[in-house]
Order: structure tokens, then sequence, then C-alpha cells
């Protein structure tokens, strides 16, 4: 009992001796009791993690903090009633959709189960898109491990996935001379994680050579080149659309309910659309994967959404900066911004971000002043940004874990069932490489049951079925092949009714403004949609069939409009 | 006395309005049509209307229109139904007057748009 | 159509049309272009009435206001090339320069002597106001609410918040109320309406909507479909006040915040943007300094109160730019 003794006495620590009480779970610890803040639950989270225990279950509840109605929407068919894939995959995010793009080089039938009305809907498009070179993790990690690969896997992913991929590298800079002191251990750190290029010292002077527009008072700097920028999105929508083309499916408004267990296994998986059988299953579940870990009677760690919240500037700040900019994690504990930074976005934007706040919700993706102006103090670093170039921000939750790292290991209760949770940062940068250990320890499950094999046919090389022409020469050849492609439509971004319509004709079906939105940039300009969007949502009417007053921003709850005028 | 603004022009005069033996007196308009807003204000307040109705044109769903001159303001809801009963079936002219007597007043409906 | 014009006149909105027309009478050849499918600009929206007073001393509605426009630029002979949209403008030695494209031509080129930019304005989004909670639909700019119901028919909304006394916002609270919608209130974070007194009087006091002023929406409720909005009063600092909250149930969130020239066709040329107004610097014959031959005018220039004004500036842009483009030729 020695851990639990431990656990207990962390807890007494913080002066929760009283409130929070400690077991154990099976393998893990499990916390009860109740006390008057979240920050508590998180202190008492965190005193638990890493005592020799396989993961912590907080179930502390929290005054005032009641229960989150998840969302989900049914379209009301039994269309997969009855069906049966050999692996469903749960969650359309970038783990589930690259680990779909990985099987699909087996003959195997795929199918990834989304509860959204499109992929990427949460985490996996609510974050900054950064390729982490893999300096940060805390070496001997999963994160470390998997962040090496991932990143190093991007290079050959973009090219067959076509999506860009641009390595722009990181400066941390340094804000005063003492950091300098700091490069041997900062070294060190990127040896033992294996990040990749040559990541050194780079002197004031060659700082401002490098970025002229960095504030003044930055003192040197440690590059790292291997820090590379995708458009999230766009690249976990790119890995599905590859594994569609490869004979996977993509189920979207699919909420798991329950699954039906047998001697063991998961014989099915219950959703509103219908009662769906499996070879196995992976829990790719984002901020719920420990509640798909829950159904499956393998609760062994519990989730905490840490949100972020990110600004984006207007795409003419974009010239002012080259590479990505952050301040050093290792001194900065007591400051207001913690980690984040400012980092020119793939499409040409600036981003500033994230913040991180410790909250109660899995889906409570509302931003506040606080966290906001807290976000605009990194507007500092550049000095050509100013808080007029907003033009939106968001936020976003990472599923963390209270031992802070990814879970990535097939279920030790149940046979087939394989876990991809906690993923959170640099969850986007190691998403191919979690997707290849995924997919083998999958594989491997079935194998057992049956003889899996690589198909001849797997094709790697996505078919691109739209995209967003960039030039005038490419416009003029693609308006010869197609007049429509000369009827602009968002005038910020320069995106032509044919551009739309070739997303709704996109292999996994898109209806919603936001949908468009995410694929190509229709809407996302300056003006925020306020000129284009009811011409969007004519064409979306036009080429779906769809009546305008049923056309939605971001699905089912959430149509444009309340109705025809009298 | 009351207070009002004037709504004839941009301008937007505060006018006060006594009642008097001799009847109202208005102060504060700059121009005639002022004074004339005021009083008619004070006894039958009308405004112009201006909405849309439906089309049978195809490309088009509304058409934009106004009233030929001011409607009592008390009756702008019964207008407005009487209004969108009004189908406009084919291309006309921007001025042209596509229903009249409104409401049994000598109220027209005018189109105000050219289409296309 | 040729492919050189003396004056070449990018938005047949009003000021466009103004300009053009001047710019005709001069004796210019003269070319507008117009990304939507029509000349007229917003005025195609505005279906009130008001416009024209000082022009016409009639008061007429917007897309009235654009037919009398329409008339002349026919009569005159002017081509207006619509459905059309500018990719990009240069100035090379003493000519512009530029591609455009449409369905109809693809991409093409064109050069001009002089060049007028009336591109008009745009709105203020919920975003560039920094408001925050939730997102939901049903957040909509006056502008876009404006289209939605009276060049489409639909209605954004059945129980609105308006925030911001704009003209436009308090014309979309008489709108709505006319089309059988509720509007709770006009919120005003300034001490003081920006919008027209007249509009006040005959949007908001003849419908009985209220205005409240010093008071602004702080939160947006609603994860599919926006539920209500907290509103809070603010001090002179513009800072919320803690203990004013308010929750307004409501189906949809109309801004009028603000209106910002739109001139990012000229991100290629050195012209100097004028901090106040959103707009470039120019003389007062609506030239920049910087780039000799290009004008500006209407709400592309500063965003102004009057059609009547904004045609106004257009005729000056017109008249300048027809002079320019005679003296480059000689």
């Amino acid at each position: 009992m020695n851990k639990l003794k431990k656990v207990t006495k962390e807890l007494a620590k913080l002066g929760l001796g009283g409130d929070v009480q400690a077991s154990e779970f099976r393998k893990s610890v499990r916390l009860t009791g109740h006390v008057g803040s979240w920050d508590e639950k998180v202190a008492a989270g965190f005193a638990a993690a890493n005592r020799g225990y396989k993961g912590v279950l907080n179930d502390i509840t929290v005054e005032g903090v009641g229960e989150e109605k998840i969302y989900r929407y049914d379209p009301g068919d039994r269309d997969l009633e009855g069906r049966y894939f050999d692996v469903l995959i749960i969650g359309g995010g970038i783990i589930g959709c690259a680990t779909a793009r990985e099987l699909a080089r087996y003959d195997i039938s795929i199918a990834i189960l989304e509860k959204e009305e499109d992929l990427a809907m949460q985490t996996s498009s609510r974050n900054d898109g950064m390729i982490h070179p893999g300096f940060a993790a805390h070496p001997g990690s999963k994160k470390a491990h998997y962040n090496i690969l991932g990143n190093r896997m991007y290079t050959k992913w973009a090219e067959e996935l076509g999506f860009e991929l641009k390595r722009p590298g990181s400066l941390v800079l340094f804000p005063s001379r003492l950091e300098k002191y700091l490069v041997p251990l900062m070294k060190m750190r990127a040896r033992k994680n294996g990040v990749d290029g040559h990541y050194r010292y780079i002197s004031r002077k060659k700082v401002f050579e490098m970025e002229p527009n960095v504030t003044e008072d930055q003192q040197g700097a440690f590059f790292l080149p291997s820090a590379g920028i995708i458009s999230p999105y766009k690249a976990t929508i790119a890995m599905a659309e590859n594994a569609l083309q490869n004979g996977a499916d993509v189920f979207l408004n699919c909420f798991v309910e329950s699954f039906e267990m047998d001697g063991g296994r998961i014989a099915s998986v219950r959703i509103g659309r219908g009662t769906v059988k499996c070879g196995a299953v992976i829990n790719c579940a984002g901020n719920f994967a420990d509640i798909i870990a829950e159904l499956a009677d393998d609760r062994f760690f519990s989730l905490h959404g840490r949100k972020g919240t990110e600004c984006i500037l207007d795409r003419n700040t974009g010239l002012t900066q080259h590479s990505i900019l952050s301040m050093p994690r290792l001194i900065q504990r007591k400051s207001k911004t913690k980690g984040g930074g400012v980092v020119p976005c793939i499409e040409g934007n600036i981003l500033l971000g994230p913040t991180a706040e410790e909250q109660p919700w899995r889906e409570d993706f509302s931003t506040d002043r606080g966290h906001f102006q807290e976000l605009l103090q990194k507007l500092d670093l550049n000095t050509k940004l100013s808080g007029s170039s907003v033009i939106t921000y968001f936020s976003g939750i990472r599923p963390a874990s209270w031992e802070e790292d990814f879970i990535i290991e097939p279920s030790e209760r149940v046979a087939n069932l394989v876990h991809g949770a906690a993923i959170q940062s640099p969850g986007v940068a190691s998403a191919p490489a979690i997707a290849v250990d995924l997919a083998k320890m999958t594989v491997d499950i079935l194998s057992k049951d049956k003889t899996v094999e690589e198909k001849t046919g797997f094709n790697p090389r996505r078919t691109v079925s739209y995209h967003q022409i960039e030039t005038v020469e490419e416009r003029r050849e693609m308006v010869g092949k197609n007049p429509l492609y000369g009827n602009i439509i968002c005038r910020c971004e320069t995106i032509s009714e044919q551009e739309i319509r070739d997303v709704l004709r996109g292999p996994i079906p898109v209806n919603s403004l936001d949908g468009v939105k995410r694929r190509i940039r229709a809407g996302a300009g300056r003006c925020h949609g306020g000129f284009c969007t009811p011409k969007i949502m004519e064409i979306i009417s036009d080429e779906l069939g769809i009546p305008m007053v049923e056309i939605t921003r971001k699905g089912d709850s959430s149509p444009v409009l309340s109705g025809e005028a009298k | 006395m009351k207070n009002m603004t004037c709504i004839v022009c941009p301008k937007g005069c505060s006018l006060q309005i006594e009642e008097k033996e001799s009847g109202f007196e208005v102060r504060g308009a700059l121009c005639p049509r002022g004074e004339r807003y005021a009083l008619q204000e004070m006894t039958d307040p009308r405004r112009t209307l201006q909405t849309t109705i439906r089309t049978a044109i195809p490309g088009c769903r509304r058409a934009a229109v106004r009233t030929s001159k001011e409607v009592p303001l008390g009756e702008i809801f019964s207008y407005m139904d009487a209004i969108k009963g009004v189908i406009l079936e084919e291309k006309k002219e921007c001025g042209s007057v596509l229903a009249r007597g409104l409401c049994g007043s000598d109220v027209d409906l005018i189109l105000t748009e050219r289409l296309y | 159509m040729k492919n050189v014009y003396d004056v070449i006149v990018i938005g047949a909105g009003p000021a466009g049309m103004a300009s053009a027309l001047t710019a005709r009478e001069k004796g210019s050849s003269v070319l507008i272009i117009e990304r939507e499918d029509r000349p007229g600009g917003i005025l195609n929206q505005c279906i009130h009435d008001g416009f024209g007073l000082v022009k016409f001393n009639e008061k007429l509605t917007g897309p009235e206001y654009a037919d009398r426009y329409v008339r002349w630029i026919d009569e005159a002979g002017i081509e207006i090339l619509t459905s059309t949209f500018l990719l990009e403008l240069i100035k090379d030695e003493d000519e512009f320069r530029m591609k455009l494209v449409s369905a109809e031509k693809g991409v093409f080129s064109l050069r001009g002597k002089a060049v007028v930019v009336s591109t008009g304005c745009r709105e203020r989004s919920d975003r560039q106001i920094f408001i925050h909670g939730d997102r939901p639909a049903g957040i909509f700019t006056a502008g876009q609410a404006q289209a939605f119901i009276n060049r489409m028919g639909y209605m954004p909304g059945r129980r609105a918040v308006i925030l911001g006394s704009g003209d436009i916002g308090l014309i979309m609270a008489r709108r709505l109320t006319l089309e059988g919608a509720e509007v709770e209130g006009v919120y005003e974070i300034q001490s003081r309406p920006s919008g027209l007194q007249r509009n006040i009087s005959q949007c908001l006091n003849d419908f009985s909507i209220p205005l409240h002023l010093g008071r602004t929406v702080s939160r947006v409720i609603g994860k599919g479909r926006i539920e209500a909005v907290e509103v809070v009063s603010v001090d002179e600092r513009m800072n919320p006040v803690k203990g004013t909250e308010a929750i307004v149930p409501c189906d949809c969130l109309i801004l009028s915040v603000g209106l910002i020239p739109e001139i990012d066709i000229l991100k290629d040329l050195p012209v100097v943007k004028d901090g106040k107004t959103g707009g470039i610097v120019t003389d007062d014959r609506m030239e920049s300094p910087q780039v000799p031959g290009l004008f500006s005018c209407g709400n592309a220039h500063h965003v102004y109160d009057l059609v009547d004004y904004v045609s106004e500036s257009g005729e000056i842009a017109g008249s300048a730019a027809s002079e320019f483009a005679r003296e480059a030729a000689i």
C-alpha cells in the first residue's frame, strides 16, 4: 500500500486530506470526494499522477459544476443496423483518420464513426497546426517518441496526401542574456529526444536578420529548423479521404451509446444509426476517450479538458514574420503567458496562441475576455502586429490525462480494443507515427482470428477532388475548363462558385457553411462571410438540393435562417 | 408640450409642439416641411412604407416595393398584409404601379427596383 | 469592348456610377467593373427611403436612387462589366494594368490611364468588436440580415437583439418588426446613438423598440443556434460594470457596429492608408499623392452618412480622373 499512502500524503499536503479520498481501482488510483473549486480537483489529480499507478481516475465532484450534456445528433436513419466492419474507429479526428489511412493498407473493412457532422470538429481543428520539433516533450515519454517520428513522417504524408506543409523552423526567443546559458541544456534535451535538423543557438544579430520585426529586446534565440506547420483540419480530412479511396468508410452523426460485450470482447457498437458488429475497436475519441473506455468496462484513466484560446490575424500580417516565435518554457512559469507563440499559419495568416486553462467542460468552446487579453500579449513579440488585425478567435480543448502523456496501447481487459487516448499537444505532430502503431496493434488483434494481408491496390496518394486556386495563371487555366471557376463568390479569399461546388461533391459529405470553410476558405477572410454567406448558401442549396432554410452553419442544431419572410 | 424629431430629412430637427387655442404651435423646425410634419404628426401620424413582395420571375425571389404615399402609422401592419398578398407575375419597369387602392384607400403599390 | 480606357472605375455603386458619368461627360472613354451581377452596389438591398433628398429633393428608396443612375449610364452609353472580379491592380509606368476574371470572359487584362476606386465598404464583424462566449449560428451583420430579408426573402430570426445603433441597425430593427419578428432591443455601448435621430424616431420609437445606451453584449449563449445574449452596462472607459449583467433570450444577434472602407485591392500599390477613416490618403481631388492617376471616392474613401454625398465624391473623382487621363494623353 506504499503507493496509496504516498498519494494520500500528497493530497494532505494540498490541504485536501479531509475532502478527497484515494482508493485503488484495478491497477489505477481513484480519487473521490467533494471540493470547492475546479483548481482543487486539478491539483488533486496531478498529485495522484505518476505515483506508480497505471492511471488516475479523478472522480472528485466540484461545488457548482454539474453534468455536461454531450452534443449528439441522430439523423433518424438505421442505415448501419446489422453491418459488420473488421475495424471500427471511434472518432474522426486526426488520430482516427490517420489510423484509418494506415489500416487501409490491409485487406480489411474499416469504418470511422464520428459523432459530429464533419471530421476534425473538435481538438483536431481547434489548434495551431504546429508540427513540433519534439523538443518540448519530456525525454523518454510517449509524447517525445511519437513527436519525433511524426514530425519526420509529415514530409512524406504531406506529399502523398496533397496537403501543404511548411517547415519555417521555430525560434525560441531569449528575452534576456541569461537564457543563453540554457543553450547547452536545450541542446542536450534536443539530442536526448532525437530532434531532427541542425538545431542551434542564434545570436541577437542573426535573429534580427531572420526576423526583422521581432521586438528590440530579444537577446538571441534557440533555433529548431524541423518545426513545421500544416492546416490540421485539411490534413485530417486529406487522411480520411485517402482512407476512403482505399475502401474505408466514414459515417458522420454517429454517437456511440454503448458496447455489446461478449466474452471479454466488444461484439458490436450501438449508435443512433444502428448496431454495428465489429472485429476490433480503436478508441480515438479525443475528449471522450475515457468515457468510451468506461463503456467497455476498461476504465483506467480519466481526462481533464485544458482549454486553449487562439486568435488569427488578417492575412496581410503573414508577410511580417517567417518562423514560429515562442518564448522558452523553462523560465516562464510565473509569467502569465503559458507557452504557445506567434505562428505563421499555412494560409498566410499569423496565429497567436494557445492559452492554457484548466476547466471542467469537454465541449465548451466559448472564449472569454480575460484569456483573450492574455493572448493579445503575444502581439508584443512582433512589432508589426496589432490588435486591429484580429479577424477571428476560437478555443479548443486538449484531452489531457493526469499523467500528461499519450495513452497508446491495446486494452488490458478487452481483447479487441485499442486505445489512442489523451492525445493533446503535440498530437497533430505525432499523428502519423501514432497511427502506424495503432494500426499495428489492431492488425495484431485481428490476426488472431484471421489472416490479415496487405492489399496490393493500396494507393497512398490522395486524389484531390477540390482545392483553392492560388494564382491568376491557375485560374486562367481552370476557367478554360469550366467558366464557373471565374464566378468569384468569396471576395476576401478569391474563391469561385465552382471551387465551392467541387467541395460539395467531395468524397465526404459536406453540407454546412463551416464544412465548406474548413476545406477551402470561403467565408474565412476579413469580412467574415459578411458578403458571401448568402451566396454560399445558395450554392449549397442548388448543388445538394437542400432548402435554404435547412442549411446549417455547423450541423443539425445550427440552422442559419429561421424561415421565410412574410 | 410635445417634443419630437422631424423625420422629413436627415437633419432631424428637434421640434417642440404646443397646443394653443389657435391650434398647434411648432418651434425648432428649420424649414416649412418640418412644421407640416409636426402638425400632421399631432393629428394623423403617417409613414411611407417599403417592403418586398414575392415574384413569379425565375431567379428573382423578391422585388422591392413602396406605397405611393404615406399611410396611417396605426394601420401599417394592415398595409403590410395587403401588400404581401400581391405577387409580381412578370418583369415591369421600376416605378410601375403593381396594385391600386391598398386597404380601400387611395394608396397604390409601386415597384421600386429595376429587374434584371 | 476595348482593352484600353481613359478611366476605369472599379465598382458600380453610387460613387462609381457618378464618377463614370462625370468622366464621360468630360469626354473620357470609361469602363465600369462590377463584381455583382448588376450595378447599384449596396443600394440594391437598401429598400427603405430617404435617399436623394439633397441631390433630387425627393425621398427615394435605395434601388430607385440606383435606377436613376443606371438609366443615365445607359443613356451615356457607358459600358459596365458585371459579375467581373478584379484580381490584380498594378501601375506600370504611365498606366494601370489590371487582371480580371468573369465566368463569361475568363481571365483577361485591361489597361487604364486613370483608375477610380469606388469599392464601397464592409461591415465590422462580431470578431472585430471582440464579442465572447459561444459561437453559434444566428449572428449576422446588419447588412447581411438586410440581404437575406430584402433580396432573398428569408428571416435571420424571429426574436432579435441588435447591437450597435448605426443607421443600418436601426433600419433593420424596423424591417424585422414589419416582417413579424420581435426586436428585444437595440444596445449601444456609447452614451449616445450613432445613427441619425430621425431613424431613432421612425425605426425604434414608432414600434416601441427600446434603445439601451451605455450597454453592450458581453457574451453570446447557445451551442448550435444562439439562445440568448448577456448584456452589461459599461463605465466611461468602456469596461463592463459588475452586477449589471442581464440575460436576454433571442434567436438572432444583429450587429451594426461600424463600417470599414474596402480597399484590399490596392495592396500592391504604394498608397498610404488613413488611420482614421480606413481609406487611403487623397488630396481634395480624391487623388492619391503617392499613386498619380489613382482616385478614390464614396465609402471606399471614407464612410459617408448620405448617399447624396457619396455621389458627389464620385463626381469630383470622375472629373479629376478625366482630367488626369487627358493630360496623360498629351
